[in-house]
Order: C-alpha cells, then sequence, then structure tokens
C-alpha cells in the first residue's frame, strides 16, 4: 500500500526499529482500541496510543473533570475543569495526531453499551476506577471473547495482566484471579487511599505497550500472568495465573445472565 | 525449614509489614492457620496466594524455602 510521506515521517522512528517495520505500523492503523476510563490510566494510554497511530480509538467515561484529577489526569487543565473526561480528551488527542480515527462516548460503561460497542473494537483496555465496572468488563470479554489490558493502581502500588489471550492453550481472566468482587468497604479507592500521578503514568504506560504488543506480535505478551509494580521499592513482581476453581461459577455464562446481573449491588 | 511471605497492596496496612519469616507449613490451610494467628486483620482481606511465584489452589503443597505471596485486588484507575 502507497503510503503518504507524512504516514512515514510521523512514524519513521518506530518503523525503523529492528522486528517492528513497515509491517507492524499498518497493523496498528488497522486496529480498534476502545479505552474504558480517561483517568489517571487512561490519560497515557490515550496520549501513546494516538502518538503510535492506533487506527480507531474509542475513549469511554461519563465523569467531569474536578480539580483533584489534575494531579494524574495529564490531558486536562484547569480550564477543563466541569467539562465531561471524553469529549475534553478526544479534542486533545485529535490535536496530537489526526491520523487517528477517535469515537468518544461521554456515557457510563454498563451492559447495554458493552454489548454494543465492544464488538466494534479489537482490543479492550481496563482503566477503570472501581471494582464494579472492572467485573461487568471482564465478563463482557470472556462472554465476547474480546482481548482485555487490564490495569488498576493502590497506593504506589499497580497491577497488569492481558486477560482472554490464547497463550499456551490456555487463558484467563480477571475472576481468576479474584472470583468474588471484594466489598466496597473492603479496598480503598484512589480517592481514600490517595495517589501519585507517575505511578497510574507507568501503569498506563505498561498497559498501552502491551496494547502495541497485542497489535504487533511483537515481543513476549504479558498473558497468564499478573504483573504488579511497586513504586516505592522499584520492584516488579510477577505471578503465573493458572484457573482457579470458583471462576467459571461465579462468572455470567450467558449474555441473558450478563445483562440481569447487577454488578453495583455485587460490589457493595 | 522457614518460608518468605510477602504482602502486597493494602494488605501491608494490615500486618503492618511487608514481609515475614514462618516457620514451614505444608499446605495452605496451615498457612493460613499461621498467618490469621498473628495478622487477624487479614481474616477479612480478598487475595490470592502464590507459591514461588504460580497462583495456588487449595490442594498446592508449600516447598521449602518457598517464597509466598499474598496478593489483593487493585481497583484505582
Amino acid at each position: 500500500m502507497e503510503k503518504s510521506k507524512e504516514y512515514i515521517l510521523r512514524y519513521q522512528r518506530q518503523i525503523i526499529l529492528n522486528g517492528f517495520g513497515i509491517e507492524a505500523q499498518e497493523k496498528i492503523t488497522s486496529a480498534k482500541v476502545l479505552v474504558i476510563g480517561a483517568g489517571g490510566l487512561g490519560c497515557p494510554i490515550l496520549q501513546y496510543l494516538v502518538a503510535v497511530g492506533v487506527g480507531v480509538l474509542g475513549v469511554v467515561d461519563n465523569d467531569q473533570i474536578t480539580l483533584s484529577n489534575l494531579n494524574r489526569q495529564i490531558l486536562f487543565g484547569q480550564e477543563d475543569i466541569g467539562k465531561n473526561k471524553a469529549i475534553t480528551a478526544t479534542q486533545k488527542l485529535i490535536a496530537q495526531n489526526n491520523l487517528v480515527k477517535i469515537n468518544p462516548y461521554a456515557q457510563h460503561c454498563n451492559q447495554t453499551f458493552a454489548l454494543e460497542i465492544f464488538p466494534k473494537y479489537d482490543i479492550i483496555v481496563d482503566a477503570t476506577d472501581n471494582f464494579a465496572t472492572r467485573y461487568l468488563i471482564n465478563d463482557a470479554c470472556v462472554l465476547l471473547k474480546k482481548p482485555l489490558v487490564f490495569g488498576a493502581v493502590s497506593q504506589f502500588e499497580g497491577q497488569v495482566a492481558v486477560f482472554n489471550v490464547i497463550k499456551n492453550g490456555q487463558s484467563f481472566n480477571y475472576r481468576d484471579l479474584f472470583p468474588v468482587p471484594p466489598k466496597s468497604n473492603e479496598v480503598l479507592s484512589c480517592s481514600e487511599g490517595g495517589v501519585l500521578g507517575v505511578l497510574p503514568g507507568i501503569i498506563g504506560m505498561l498497559q498501552a505497550m502491551e496494547v502495541i504488543k497485542l497489535i504487533t506480535g511483537i515481543g513476549a505478551l504479558l498473558a497468564n500472568e499478573l504483573l504488579t509494580y511497586n513504586a516505592l521499592r522499584l520492584e516488579y513482581y510477577k505471578m503465573q495465573i493458572v484457573q482457579h476453581p470458583k471462576s467459571e461459577k461465579n462468572r455470567p455464562t450467558t449474555l441473558e445472565a450478563f445483562t440481569k446481573l447487577n454488578y453495583e449491588w455485587l460490589c457493595n | 525449614m522457614a518460608l518468605e511471605v510477602q504482602f502486597f497492596g493494602q494488605l501491608t496496612d494490615k500486618t503492618g509489614k511487608s514481609t515475614v519469616q514462618l516457620n514451614h507449613a505444608t499446605n495452605l490451610i496451615q498457612l493460613k492457620e499461621i498467618l490469621f494467628k498473628e495478622f487477624p486483620l487479614l481474616k477479612e482481606s480478598k487475595f490470592v496466594i502464590a507459591i514461588n511465584n504460580k497462583m495456588a489452589t487449595d490442594t498446592s503443597e508449600i516447598p521449602e524455602h518457598a517464597v509466598i505471596a499474598l496478593m489483593p485486588p487493585f481497583s484505582g484507575g
């Protein structure tokens, strides 16, 4: 395919990488990635996926930007306070790279949204901040057989995993690690426990890198493993995931059961 | 023989430390008994246990000198 001079120049530094080349770039340009959450994790993920040239990028967020978001949600400034995150992120991202098609979804990711929108994308990225949405996204991705790049933070630590991708004949999902969601008072959120902006930045960039590896096939994907990063100790810990005996039992196994499940109630 | 147990995320708030050395436990039931006695707050927490970097199931045996990890779910983003 004949590519414009602008395309080649824009991506030249990554195209010349050994083992990357125009083939990997073409795969990235054809890829459709849905990022759920345009917060601390979502902002760096979106910026790097736009920079690398992902073909179509969906941005899902129903929240408004607040002053306390600005220590980590680096797409936004003071003038954006009160505006919707998905819409505002999209405006900034278009200015960054107009070769990428960006679809903003200024809505909450619920079951109807998941079943309607997930099938339009190749890869789903979980950059949310609550268990109700995380379990909903996980269960939808298992049912729809969509690769899911998961990231989450807790104070100075973060987790990354790639679910629903077959490696060595096996694939796992979040319920293999934690079959049942914790209650809301059991685990601190960023607003309760605090967060230093760099941490979701690092975890988000690890997620963005796994998305690029998933699309292009370069390197060794973080499938079948959970990576935990500790910023204060600068340590990485990898855990091999195995099938949890209660994973299947707790997950909705039909679209009907999925639609009927009350995720908010489950996580409260 | 001693085991090393590592705590991740908010579990360190409940144990007050990130690692602890224990006398050997042969399986997860025994291990949890020892841990819950020393750190009762762990009883209320959700976590997955890994033995030498591999997720363990209830029937997993714990080899000598194993490094055990207790990993809770993280929700922030």
